[in-house]
């Protein structure tokens, strides 16, 4: 299997606090790999760091054979990268197509907006209505098709379940699977640790900065050290 | 009172308010993607005008203004737009660029800096004299008079009028159609968002400068028409009214700058006429104070509050 | 490329400067035209003049740069020394007391041995670099300290200007008697305008204060007149060339009248810098220091932000209204044109060139940015046409290159440069 992201040995941090200490991992192409970690362990910030948002201050990010380290955020998603992030982050005072299509600013793939709508009909219904005012749960549904729009060869997903009924939960993992089996790879952030594994073919596991562990999804369930932590079992 | 006189200067009011909205739509523009005040705004509203006179100098001595008078002013215009839009473009990228990640005082400072330098800049370039708009393009507009119910109204007020709210639709829709304007709407609202779904930035912050920079300009090239002449410090005046009328509006609001712009220059206008012209720019800044005091998200404004 | 990116900076510049620069206007008044005409003059001058006179010049350049350095130099020696006792004592306020008495006393000295060799022309820089020091001071008080931008400067000078020059006019008030209205007025003017406008966040109180500024001047314009107001001899600071012998033993020839005022000004400058020094290593100074960094944690923290902000406000505006009498004084006449928004920018630039917020700061700004062209004036005569342009450019560059200006701390530095969260 092809490699398609590899981050070597990366350092980043918020003005003179490091928080990542030197993380390397790989996903490759068509898989789902998980990232497990307590609050604070730095997953949004290695998300972030990955899409170019904070800067890589030591390593090196490959993507598809490039380095994307420290890149302009827009060249990356161009390169294939999009991201759902923490808490969603819809633009509140555009509409639900609007969001959409600047989703779609880089691949100017508005063709897409179709196939987003049988994914999710309930957007359909409130194209015209403010970002801001939607749900929860229909506002985590429209950040993860606005990060689809790009037409990513790797989808960054943060917490994607936050806040969200159980019921709208299996959904989403539902969705997120059909979209892996489409052909996407993707890198998911969980709390629900319990779901995320259940669906991710490899995981690791972050602590304060650092990789602790790392393995195949059904390994790691089996983890006594993972289950302790982070099923609760 | 003659009821006449008062309705023509009340359309008077309105044509300068239409060109006081244009510049203050450059205010909320930077205001709403930046959360800055662009200091530097009224100065291009000044190098907007210079330029549009030489523009008209370089046309009559090259062509002998062969473009007719309609032509040679709107492609003065154009030019003064352009050049406008460079400064603009400019100043963002020296003065505030390299400041973004500062302290709130620095990027105040030095767009400041850039003020007194294109203040002065201009002044050393051109004159520390008043520069006559050329009277042959300007009179033949003011000399056609149109009566519209027993109301006398110049042609170039209308004229004027209709260029401002042009240029404002035209910009509506630029920024409510177009995928650029949906970026930028998108960069004032979450500028990390916009960067994580593809939005160059950085490249839109620019475009905003330039564009509220070139509006700034046009404004520049019709009030110079309209009043006749202009000087080095216009801008410092015409930049604290504009920001008056973006203020009242409710900055970083669009239709906002449009209405705190006509209301500025019928306030501006009618204090001129009831009070005397000197009073006029005592009225704005006792405006200024009182929205500032009273409503300081301003008329339309919602949400900025927060901000104030 | 990338080492190429400021020379293309410059030409773009160049670019779009050039349709201001050379196209020269010409009014054709019969047909009301605009002629345009090619200014090869300035070509001529940018490709040839400059070169060639800083050719003939290189060793003024290289002056002025030696004393920029020297000054720059001896204010970070003097830095340095407060910084060494820090370091192993915390400084007593008496060592530091004795320290900057030590300074007076060497200045004071070499005023006095220098007087009597003073031309004029030198002296009145020394009253004008004093008036600006002071005003500078006062600016410092709320930029510096507080961090609140104040554009409207020059309009508090001009309420102390014109309280003294009416008052004048009305009454025959002398300078002395017009310190105290002035002071009051003017500090009255900076509580009632402080009063709503600290509750803003910091660019629109900038703007406020700019609008100030200027609504001085129309206001001074339209009820006091445009002409200049003349403050007549006895009201002025007086010459001490009379018999009485209590001071002639320290200045055996008199004193003539720009002599005394030097005197005046040096002492209001140095009273000033020992109030303020006293000013802000007390409570309240840092109190303001910490506004200044985060107002939302001082105000956490209970510190009661409005009113010490309001207080710094106030006092500004006395500086700048006892600065404004003592102008006025000196230069014989009030007129609303000299308290435009030029001056405003020309003190705010000097306390950021010398360093927001550092105590001897203003000091250097002023002499730099008023002494140093007005020196360099029959050398360089560009100099002081150029001065305002220079001036904005300045504070750009200072603000990108080395925000804590020529002095300052390096705290003041972390603190500007540090990012917004
Ligand atoms: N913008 C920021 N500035 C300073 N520190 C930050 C910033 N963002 C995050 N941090 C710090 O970085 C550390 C890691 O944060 P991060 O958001 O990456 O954690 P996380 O693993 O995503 O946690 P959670 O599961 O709660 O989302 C935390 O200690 C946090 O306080
Ligand atoms: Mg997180």
């Amino acid at each position: 299997m092809k490699t398609l992201l590899q981050l070597d040995d990366v350092h980043t941090g918020y003005g003179l606090t490091e928080i990542l200490h030197g993380v390397s991992l790989t996903v490759n192409d068509g898989e789902i790999v998980t990232v497990l970690g307590a609050n604070g362990a730095g997953k949004s910030t290695l998300l972030m760091t990955i899409c170019g948002v904070n800067p890589t201050r030591e390593g090196d990010i490959l993507f598809d054979g490039q380095s994307i380290a420290n890149r302009p955020a827009h060249e990356i998603v161009r390169a294939g990268i999009s991201q759902s992030p923490e808490g969603r982050r819809i633009f509140p005072r555009l509409t639900v197509r609007e969001n959409l299509e600047m989703g779609a600013y880089q691949s100017g793939r508005l063709d897409n907006l179709d196939r987003m709508f049988t994914f999710f009909p309930i957007l359909k219904e409130r194209q015209k209505q403010l970002g801001g005012t939607l749900s929860g749960g229909e506002q985590q549904m429209l950040a993860i098709a606005r990060a689809l729009m790009a037409c990513p060869r790797l989808l960054l997903l943060d917490e994607p379940s936050l806040g969200l009924a159980p019921l709208i939960v299996i959904k989403i993992f539902e969705i997120i699977r059909e979209i892996n089996q489409a052909g996407t790879a993707i890198l998911l952030v969980e709390q629900n640790a319990n779901m995320a594994l259940h669906i991710a073919h490899r995981g690791y596991v972050l602590e304060t900065g650092r990789i602790v562990l790392a393995d195949t999804a059904p390994n790691l369930v089996n983890n006594d050290q993972v289950k302790k932590s982070y099923l609760g079992a | 009172m003659n009821g006449a006189v008062e309705l023509e200067t009340i359309i008077g009011g309105i044509s300068r308010g239409a060109i006081y909205a244009l510049i203050a739509l450059g205010y909320t523009m930077v205001y709403g993607i930046l959360g800055m005040i662009n200091f530097a705004h009224g100065e291009i509203y000044m190098v907007g005008s210079f330029a549009a006179i030489v523009t008209l100098a370089i046309l009559t001595t090259l062509t002998s203004a062969s473009f007719g008078l309609a032509g040679c002013l709107v492609l003065s215009m154009g030019a003064a737009m352009l050049v406008a839009a460079a400064f603009g473009f400019t100043n963002e990228r020296i003065a505030y660029r390299p400041l973004r990640r500062s302290h709130a005082l620095a990027p105040l400072i030095s767009a400041i800096g850039v003020s007194t330098f294109l203040q002065n800049f201009v002044m050393n370039a051109q004159t520390k004299d008043k520069v006559d708009f050329p009277r042959a393009f300007s009179d033949p507009l003011w000399e056609r008079k149109l009566e519209i119910v027993g109301v006398h109204v110049a042609l170039i007020q209308l004229i004027v009028l209709a260029m401002a709210v042009g240029l404002m639709v035209l910009l509506h829709l630029f920024i409510t159609r177009s995928r650029t304007g949906k970026a930028m709407r998108a960069c004032s609202q979450d500028k990390t968002m916009a960067a994580l779904v593809g939005i160059p930035v950085d490249r839109v912050i620019s475009l905003t400068f330039a564009v509220g920079s070139a509006l700034a300009a046009a404004a520049g090239m019709m009030f110079t028409m309209y009043n006749g002449q202009t000087r080095f410090d216009v801008g410092y005046t015409a930049g604290v009214t504009a920001f008056t009328a973006a203020v009242l509006g409710g900055i970083g609001n669009i239709p906002g700058a449009m209405l705190g712009g006509f209301v500025i220059g019928l306030v501006e206008d009618l204090t001129a006429y009831h009070l005397g012209a000197d009073w006029k720019y005592v009225a704005v800044f006792a405006l200024l104070i009182t929205v500032l005091i009273v409503r300081p998200r301003g008329l339309l404004g919602e949400r900025v509050a927060d901000k104030v | 490329m990338k080492r190429f990116r400021p020379l293309l900076w410059l030409l773009w510049c160049l670019i779009i400067a050039a349709p201001l620069v050379f196209v020269g206007l010409e009014y054709e008044w019969g047909k009301g035209l605009w002629n345009a005409t090619l200014r090869t003059d300035r070509l001529r001058f940018l490709v040839s003049d400059i070169p060639a006179w800083v050719g003939g010049h290189w060793l003024d350049v290289i002056g002025v740069l030696v004393f920029l350095g020297a000054v720059v130099g001896f204010l970070k020696l003097w830095q340095l020394t407060a910084w060494v006792q820090w370091r192993g004592e915390v400084e007593t306020r008496t060592r530091g007391r004795v320290r900057q008495a030590g300074a007076m006393i060497v200045v004071i000295l070499i005023l006095t041995l220098s007087c009597r060799h003073l031309a004029d022309t030198q002296i009145e820089w020394g009253v004008m670099v004093c008036t600006y020091i002071l005003l500078a001071l006062g600016l410092n008080l709320i930029v510096g300290m507080t961090g609140l931008l104040v554009l409207g400067y020059a309009g508090f000078v001009a309420v102390g200007a014109y309280t003294f020059a009416v008052l004048h006019q009305q009454f025959g008030l002398s300078l002395w008697l017009a310190f105290l209205p002035a002071a009051l007025v003017g500090g009255l003017t900076g509580f009632l305008l402080g009063l709503p406008s600290l509750r803003l966040r910091g660019d629109y109180l900038a703007i406020v204060t700019l609008g100030f500024g200027e609504t001085v001047r129309f206001l001074i314009k339209n009820l006091v007149g445009e002409q200049s107001i003349i403050i007549s001899r006895p009201a002025r600071v007086p010459s001490l060339m009379s018999e009485n012998a209590a001071w002639r033993w320290l200045f055996p020839d008199g004193l003539t009248r720009l002599k005394t005022e030097l005197w005046v000004a040096v002492a209001l400058v140095v009273l000033s810098i020992w109030l303020i020094r006293n000013l802000t290593h007390s409570r309240i100074g840092r109190a303001w220091i910490a506004i200044r960094e985060d107002e939302t944690a001082a105000a956490a923290m209970g510190i009661p932000t409005v009113r010490l902000k309001l207080l710094a406000f106030t006092l500004s505006a006395i500086w700048a209204a006892v600065g404004g009498v003592f102008f006025v004084a000196h230069n014989t006449s009030a007129n609303p044109e000299m308290f435009g928004f030029g001056e405003s920018v020309l003190i705010l630039s000097m306390v950021v060139l010398g360093g927001m917020g550092s105590g001897p700061g203003p000091i250097v700004g002023a002499i730099v940015l008023y002494l140093l062209p007005e020196v360099l004036r029959e050398r360089f005569p560009v100099l002081i046409s150029y001065r305002p342009m220079i001036v904005g450019g300045l504070m750009v560059a200072m603000m990108i290159f080395r925000p804590q200006g020529l002095v300052g701390s390096l705290r003041r530095k972390i603190e500007l440069k540090e990012e917004q969260p």
